[in-house]
C-alpha cells in the first residue's frame, strides 16, 4: 500500500511540478492559425502602432 | 590470617581476611564473630538452599583490573517468600564487595559514605542519593550464610533495606540493620564482567522436582524448585507454601477452574531463549464492568522469571525494566506520558488489579485477592506496565511487553488452534501501513516545488490596456474588434489574460486570440463578463462577476499581440473593458490540486488508521479519540 501510494503520489507531485515549470495548462483553448488576410488589414495584428487603440476594423 | 575454634563444636575456623567480621563453622553451621578479645557465638543458621548459583565461596576473579576472591555468602529470605544470595567479595586492595544475585541478575555493589534518609521517609518510587529511585522497601530475614562475612549477621534476625535503581544499570542499597544507614552503590554487571576463570555462567541445574498433592494425592511438578515458594494444584486446586522441596497445603481454590490455553509444563522458545510455563493466574481490573485476562509464568534458569500475557486473545511477552530507566514524572500516580528506551507510551488506563485465579507454581505467595496499583502505557507494539505492591514488601515493578502474534505463540510453544482476537488489541501494531510519515513528505514536496517555482519563476505584465467600448455600427448588437499592442513572450511559462468590464445588470461577451505574429499560430478564448444585482423580497442579490481570467498553456517565445471581439449587451453608456497579460502566473489552482490529490489518495489509508485506532482506544479513559460530553 506504502509503495503504491508513494509511486502514485510521487507522479502526483512530478507532474504538478513538471506543468508548472513549463507553463502548461491542464484547460483546452482553441488553436489555430488567423488567416492573412486578416494580419494584412489596417489595424490588423501586423500593422498595429503602438500608440494605442485607433479604431481597429 | 586468624586460626581458631569454633566456640560452638570446637572445630577449628580460620579468619583469612583481616577485615572480615564473622566465619559460618563447616561443622556446626554456627556464626561465628570475632572481636578485640575473643570470638563469640552469634547462633547457628540452617543450611544453605540450593540456589543453582554459578558461583561459590573460594572462587577468585578479577573486577576492573582489580582482583579479588569470594569468600561468604548469606541467603536472605524476602517477605513475599524466596531467597536471594548475597557473596562477599574480597579485593586485593582491602575493599569489600557486595555481590547481590537476583532473577538471573548480578549486582556487585561498595560501601559508599552517603547521608541516607530514615527508612520510615522512603517511599516507594521516590528520588533520593542523587538520581536514585526507591524500587523496593521491604525487611529481609537473614536465613542462612556460609564462608567468612565483612558483617555481623544475626541468625533470624530481620534487617530494613531499600533497593535503589538508578538508570544505565546503576543500583544501590541502604542497609537499615545498623542504627546509621549503611550505603551501597554499583552497577548491574554481567556474570562474565567478574572474570572468574573457568566458571561457566550457567546457573547448575536444578532439576525438575515430581511431588504429589497432598490434597488429592495428584502429580505437582516444580519447575524451579530452587525458587518456587507456592504451587497450586492443577488437579484439584489445593494451594501449598514450598519450603526445603515440602510441600504445606494452606489453602484449596475457591473459585471456578479455569483451563489454560497453553498447559502448564510446556515449553516454548521467544527470542532464543526457552521457557518452561511454570505457572498461570487470572487477573481483573474494574472499571464499568470487570475486565479479566491471563497470564503465563515462564521460567528460564539464566534468565529468571517472564511473562506471556493474553488479554481478549491478544499475547504479549513481558520482560521486568529497572525503575531508574523508566522516565516516569509521577512515580505514585501516572503520568499521560513516559518514557523507556527512546520510546515514549500514552497513558492507557489506571486501575487496582486483582488476582482472581492460580494454578502452578510461583517464586513469591501469590493470593487470590491480591492487589496492586496498576498503570498502563502503550506505544504499539510496545506497552509498559507499572505496578505498586503495598502488601508485604512495598515495591515499585515496571514491565516492558511487546506484542505477538498469536502465530508466533503457536510456533513458540508448538501449539494449535489458538483462538483468534476480534478486537483491536490495545499494544496490537497497525500493519495496513501508515502513510502519515509518506503522506507529509508529499506535502513537503509540493510546498518546495512551489516554493521553488515562486523564486524562479517571476511573473511579468506583458500587456495592460483599457477599453472603452464604443459600436462601430449603430444597428444590430454592438460589436467591436480591436488589437492589443504587440508583446514579447519569453516562452515556457504560461500566460494569464485577466479581463474585467464595469458591467452592472449587463454582460460583455468577449472572444480573443493570442497571435503569434511570426507563425500566425492562434490560442484561443471566449468568455463572458456578466454581473446582476437587485432587490427581491427585500433581500439584496447578485451574481456573476466583473472579472474573469482565463490562462493560455505555454506559448512559444515570440512576438504576440491579441486579437479581442467583444459584443454587449444594447443599453445606454459605453462599458469599460481592461486587458491585462501577464506570463509566468502561480498557479494557486494547481498547487490546491496537487495537494488535493496527494490527500485524497492517502485518505482511505488514513481513515482505515484512525478507525483501527479508535478501536484499540475503545475500553481506555484516556482516549485521545473520546470526546468529552
Amino acid at each position: 500500500m506504502r509503495k503504491f501510494y508513494t509511486v502514485v503520489a510521487f507522479l502526483i507531485v512530478a507532474t504538478y511540478a513538471w506543468a508548472d515549470f513549463t507553463g502548461r495548462e491542464f484547460t483546452e483553448t482553441r488553436r489555430g492559425v488567423s488567416p492573412q488576410g486578416l494580419r494584412g488589414t489596417r489595424g490588423g495584428s501586423t500593422s498595429f502602432w503602438y500608440s494605442g487603440y485607433h479604431g481597429g476594423k | 590470617m586468624t586460626v581458631t575454634n569454633c566456640p560452638s563444636c570446637g572445630a577449628q575456623i580460620e579468619f583469612a581476611i583481616g577485615s572480615s567480621a564473622v566465619v559460618v563453622c563447616n561443622y556446626c553451621r554456627s556464626v561465628v564473630a570475632r572481636n578485640d578479645r575473643a570470638v563469640e557465638d552469634l547462633g547457628r543458621v540452617a543450611a544453605i538452599v540450593d540456589t543453582g548459583s554459578p558461583l561459590r565461596v573460594g572462587l577468585a576473579g578479577n573486577y576492573r583490573k582489580k582482583g579479588f576472591r569470594i569468600t561468604g555468602r548469606t541467603q536472605l529470605r524476602h517477605e513475599a517468600g524466596g531467597v536471594w544470595d548475597e557473596w562477599y567479595a574480597a579485593f586485593d586492595d582491602g575493599q569489600w564487595g557486595w555481590l547481590a544475585e537476583a532473577q538471573g541478575k548480578f549486582y556487585l555493589t561498595f560501601q559508599v559514605a552517603a547521608n541516607a534518609p530514615p527508612y520510615a521517609q522512603l517511599q516507594t518510587g521516590a528520588t533520593v542519593l542523587d538520581g536514585f529511585v526507591v524500587s523496593e522497601l521491604g525487611v529481609a530475614e537473614l536465613a542462612s550464610a556460609e564462608g567468612e562475612i565483612p558483617w555481623r549477621p544475626i541468625p533470624g534476625s530481620r534487617y530494613e533495606y531499600a533497593d535503589l535503581s538508578g538508570g544505565a544499570s546503576r543500583f544501590a542499597t541502604i542497609d537499615y540493620s545498623e542504627e546509621q544507614p549503611i550505603v551501597f552503590k554499583g552497577t548491574q554487571i554481567d556474570f562474565n564482567d567478574l572474570g572468574l576463570e573457568g566458571v561457566e555462567a550457567r546457573r547448575t541445574k536444578v532439576a525438575a522436582t515430581r511431588l504429589n498433592c497432598t490434597n488429592c494425592g495428584g502429580p505437582l511438578e516444580l519447575q524451579a524448585p530452587d525458587r518456587s515458594e507456592r504451587i497450586w494444584c492443577p488437579n484439584c486446586g489445593a494451594g501449598h507454601d514450598i519450603s526445603e522441596g515440602k510441600l504445606k497445603f494452606f489453602a484449596m481454590m475457591t473459585t471456578k477452574p479455569i483451563e489454560p490455553l497453553i498447559p502448564l509444563g510446556a515449553k516454548g522458545t521467544i527470542d532464543g531463549d526457552e521457557y518452561v510455563i511454570a505457572g498461570f493466574m487470572e487477573r481483573s481490573v474494574r472499571f464499568d464492568r470487570t475486565y479479566f485476562w491471563t497470564e503465563y509464568l515462564l521460567y528460564n534458569q539464566a534468565r529468571g522469571f517472564r511473562w506471556l500475557v493474553n488479554s481478549d486473545d491478544h499475547w504479549s511477552f513481558v520482560e521486568p525494566v529497572e525503575a531508574g530507566d523508566v522516565q516516569d514524572g509521577n512515580r505514585q500516580g501516572a503520568n499521560r506520558t513516559i518514557r523507556w528506551n527512546g520510546i515514549t507510551f500514552k497513558l492507557y488506563q489506571v486501575a487496582i488489579a486483582k488476582v482472581t485465579y492460580v494454578l502452578g507454581e510461583f517464586y513469591w505467595r501469590v493470593e487470590v485477592g491480591e492487589p496492586v496499583d496498576a498503570a498502563d502505557w502503550i506505544a504499539p507494539p510496545h506497552g509498559m506496565s507499572k505496578e505498586i505492591t503495598k502488601t508485604n514488601a512495598r515495591e515499585i515493578t515496571y514491565s516492558h511487553a511487546r506484542y505477538l502474534a498469536t502465530d508466533e505463540v503457536e510456533k513458540a510453544f508448538n501449539v494449535t488452534k489458538l483462538p483468534r482476537p476480534h478486537t483491536v488489541g490495545w499494544m496490537q501494531p497497525y500493519t495496513g501501513g501508515d502513510l502519515t510519515k509518506t503522506w507529509a513528505l508529499m506535502i513537503a514536496l509540493i510546498f518546495l516545488v512551489a516554493l521553488v517555482l515562486g523564486v524562479t519563476r517571476s511573473r511579468r505584465v506583458v500587456v495592460d490596456q483599457m477599453y472603452t467600448l464604443e459600436p462601430v455600427e449603430t444597428t444590430g448588437e454592438p460589436a467591436r474588434i480591436f488589437f492589443t499592442p504587440p508583446f514579447e513572450l519569453s516562452g515556457g511559462r504560461n500566460l494569464m489574460i485577466d479581463l474585467y468590464a464595469n458591467v452592472d445588470n449587463t454582460w460583455v461577451y468577449v472572444a480573443g486570440d493570442v497571435v503569434n505574429e511570426t507563425t500566425s499560430a492562434t490560442e484561443g478564448f471566449d468568455t463572458t463578463l456578466e454581473r446582476y444585482e437587485g432587490v427581491e423580497d427585500g433581500e439584496h442579490w447578485s451574481e456573476g462577476s466583473n472579472s474573469k481570467s482565463v490562462y493560455i498553456s505555454a506559448p512559444a517565445k515570440g512576438r504576440y499581440a491579441m486579437r479581442i471581439e467583444t459584443h454587449w449587451d444594447r443599453r445606454p453608456g459605453h462599458p469599460v473593458l481592461r486587458i491585462v497579460a501577464m506570463e509566468g502566473v502561480f498557479r494557486l489552482s494547481h498547487f490546491l490540486a496537487a495537494l488535493i490529490a496527494v490527500s485524497l489518495l492517502a485518505l482511505p489509508s488514513v481513515l482505515r488508521k484512525i478507525s483501527f485506532e479508535r478501536q484499540r482506544w475503545a475500553d481506555s479513559d484516556f482516549s485521545p479519540y473520546r470526546t468529552e460530553s
